[in-house]
């Protein structure tokens, strides 16, 4: 019996490209076949469920599902990359949705939205007991026009962190901080550094203002072009002209950027926010692995003084189901809850007695300055709804200022010149 | 570099030997900027692919290293092991080939008739055409939110293919616009003439003629869908994300994890390589043949 010849069949790149086409395609229809092609959200009406949008962190919708098995009110969690959130929300609030049940909220987004009448107000469910569980002026912050707008969950505080191979003692003053600075800049080291980049030039220097006991704004006016203002801008600019601060500062749009630098062991000293205690502590991240320590910001005229965000929670006018993405707020800012997010995240707790927990400091040694850091100024600095463009401004001048283009002087005059534009004062 | 190679050595034999030396220092010069040019390009990438093989702490190494001690590829594991990451992966694929193909048949269409056919204020509406992207993505993304949810196509994939079309439409029309009007009209002609109809001289002898320039204006259509991040950060949920989209997820609230992330752009850019590699000839020609005709 002869065996029939195969027949060799060469594939043409037509074919190939074909089949490499349909193969993919079908991949992709199949993976998503489950999801609908053209309609979503699709629930049930008597269903108890809300939906939340907020960042990815795993503990977030830890932390939803537990709600959902406490109460049995489902939870569609959107998780939304944190630069993103903003626009995110503002897009839904424009367009009428009433997708959301719950929302993050930061101090300055409450003057925004709450403004444009885009959250619920929840002043009166906030009980008097639950205004003493919380930080001194807690909800102050999330206050806007006399209502409360949120509830807060964690402080963004900036802290003070030096590296104990160049610094063994905290610095009291800026004065001090840049003496040590010098003394620590050469061979490839810089004693201090900075974020400049993005508008966080401003967090930099309402630190160095309200440490002289200036602040940025008297409601809706500019005060930060003052002798206070000036002295606090020059002695941002001392740091620089005398080269003691990384030059890539300028650079860094992030406090994590910047942490990532100082986690390589060639930076004394800077102002970064709680994520860098952990993280400078991780032998995958870090070369300075127990070397770091926190301290009180340094001060001026006034002991110390800082600059802090506050990470809230609320509920948008146009939810609606707004009893149940009560219960979730109130749930998420439980002691347990507050303390779990602190060994988990990291984050500064905003109830004094998840603050003082034991297990919490232990694990967390940086909060130990926290409780005497909220004794001074802190806070954001400009919360008005125009706050976008207003921290464009005002950061463009102050970097100007910094790098030499423009005098002190007529960099804050300017910045009050465009500020006041903008704000209509 | 295998084009420059054959005009540069066309160009040597069509010089006399007398001066041979002009020839070859302009043909060294050439490659010197050709080496410069790829550097340049190619830095980045190179950047991106070194540092994907190299753990967090390695990243902001002072000096920077462009060569790993040891490679790394704790990175990549986390990364396929990512099951959101694949998805969206998968779901870039879909909407970007949805919004291409759409696009090519609607807007082949609609540049014949742009090129070839009478078409009541032509000038006019070719123009708004090409106005409509003048316009920043950034202004249609309210109006688009507010359209796909009263047509109930919000966070759907359809709807995010709507919403790519209104840029991949557009300039499919203008580039295939361009390919059509340097096409020969007599061969149409004799289509016509033998009997065919505007649709079969369109797909019978049209597209045939112009399918380098089908194929290149597909494939930027496609990478211009695949790439698009701001529509998608918006327009989509969790269970219908893109890739860039997911990929913005490594920038968190209190850092990035940059390792993982070039891990994952090094992952999600090769369905994108692959495609260009294989249609690359396509390309060359489409780019060549008429781009920047009519």
């Amino acid at each position: 019996m002869t065996e029939k010849p195969v027949e060799r069949r060469r594939i043409s790149r037509r074919r190939f490209i074909a089949a490499a086409g349909g193969a993919a395609g079908s991949a992709a229809l199949g993976a998503n076949a489950v999801g609908p092609f053209f309609l979503r959200h699709v629930s049930a009406q008597d269903q108890r469920e809300i939906t939340i949008a907020f960042d990815s962190p795993q503990f977030w919708k830890d932390q939803a599902a537990a709600f959902t098995e406490a109460t049995g009110i489902k939870v569609n969690y959107e998780d939304v990359p944190f630069p993103q959130l903003h626009d995110r929300y503002l897009a839904a609030f424009v367009g009428g949705s009433s997708d959301y049940d719950v929302v993050h909220l930061r101090d300055d987004w409450v003057a925004e939205f709450g403004s444009k009448g885009f959250l619920e107000p929840i002043t009166d469910r906030i009980t008097p007991e639950m205004r003493e569980e919380f930080i001194p002026n807690g909800f102050d912050y999330l206050s806007y026009d006399g209502q409360v707008y949120g509830v807060p969950r964690y402080l963004w505080l900036w802290q003070f962190y030096f590296n104990t191979d160049f610094v063994q003692e905290a610095p009291k003053t800026w004065d001090d901080v840049l003496t040590l600075a010098e003394q620590h800049t050469g061979d490839g080291a810089y004693g201090y550094i900075m974020t400049l980049g993005s508008t966080l030039s401003i967090n930099h220097f309402t630190i160095h203002l309200r440490a002289r006991g200036g602040e940025l704004f008297d409601g809706r006016q500019p005060t930060f072009n003052s002798p206070e203002g000036r002295e606090a801008l020059q002695e941002m600019l001392a740091f620089i002209e005398k080269e003691v601060t990384d030059p890539a500062s300028f650079e860094l749009t992030a406090t994590g950027n910047t942490m990532d630098i100082f986690n390589q062991g060639s930076i004394a000293m800077m102002l970064n926010t709680p994520q860098v205690f952990a993280s400078a502590n991780d032998p995958e991240k870090s070369k300075i692995v127990g070397k770091v320590k926190v301290a009180l910001v340094p001060g001026a005229t006034l002991p110390s003084a800082s600059y802090s965000e506050t990470g809230a929670i609320g509920i948008p006018a146009a939810s609606k189901n707004k009893d149940l993405a009560w219960e979730f707020v109130k749930f998420v800012t439980t002691a347990e809850q507050q303390k779990q997010m602190a060994l988990v995240l990291g984050r500064i707790p905003a109830r004094p007695d998840v603050l003082n927990d034991p297990e919490v400091l232990e694990k967390y040694p940086n909060f130990q300055v926290v409780a005497e850091q909220s004794q001074y100024k802190m806070g954001m600095s400009v919360t008005l709804p125009e706050s976008s463009e207003v921290n464009r401004v005002l950061s463009n001048e102050l970097v100007a200022a910094l790098r030499g283009s423009k005098s002190v002087e007529d960099a804050l005059a300017d910045a009050e010149e465009g500020v006041r534009r903008i704000v209509g004062e | 570099m295998a084009t420059l190679r054959t005009e540069t050595k066309s160009l040597a034999t069509a010089r006399p030997r007398s001066r041979a030396s002009a020839p070859s220092l302009s043909r060294a010069l050439k490659v010197g900027l050709a080496l410069v040019f790829l550097a340049y390009t190619l830095a980045p990438m190179a950047w991106l692919l070194v540092s994907s093989f190299q753990p967090r702490v390695r990243l902001f190494a002072k000096p920077p290293s462009w060569f790993p001690n040891k490679i790394y590829i704790e990175n990549y594991r986390a990364v396929l092991a990512d099951s959101s990451l694949l998805s969206a992966l998968a779901n870039s694929f879909l909407v970007a080939a949805f919004a291409t193909l759409l696009s090519l048949f609607v807007g082949t269409l609609a540049a014949y008739a742009f090129a070839r056919m009478r078409v009541p204020i032509k000038r006019p509406l070719f123009l708004f055409v090409l106005g409509s992207q003048m316009l920043p993505t950034m202004v249609l993304l309210i109006p688009m939110f507010v359209v796909l949810r009263y047509a109930g196509l919000l966070y759907s994939y359809a709807g995010l293919i709507l919403a790519y079309l209104s840029f991949t439409l557009p300039y499919v029309v203008w580039l295939l616009r361009s390919f059509f009007i340097s096409l020969p009209y007599e061969v149409e002609e004799a289509s016509l003439v033998d009997g065919a109809t505007r649709l079969q001289t369109i797909y019978r002898v049209v597209l045939p003629l112009s399918m380098p320039g089908f194929v290149s204006t597909g494939i930027f259509a496609f990478i211009g869908a695949w790439n698009e991040f701001l529509l998608a950060s918006v327009l989509t949920d969790s269970d219908t994300k893109t890739f860039p989209v997911r990929l913005a997820q490594y920038i968190g609230q209190d850092t990035t994890a940059y390792e993982t992330m070039f891990a994952a752009g090094i992952v999600g850019s090769l369905p994108v390589v692959l495609l260009v590699l294989v249609f690359q000839r396509f390309i060359v020609h489409g780019l060549s043949e008429g781009a920047l005709k009519g």
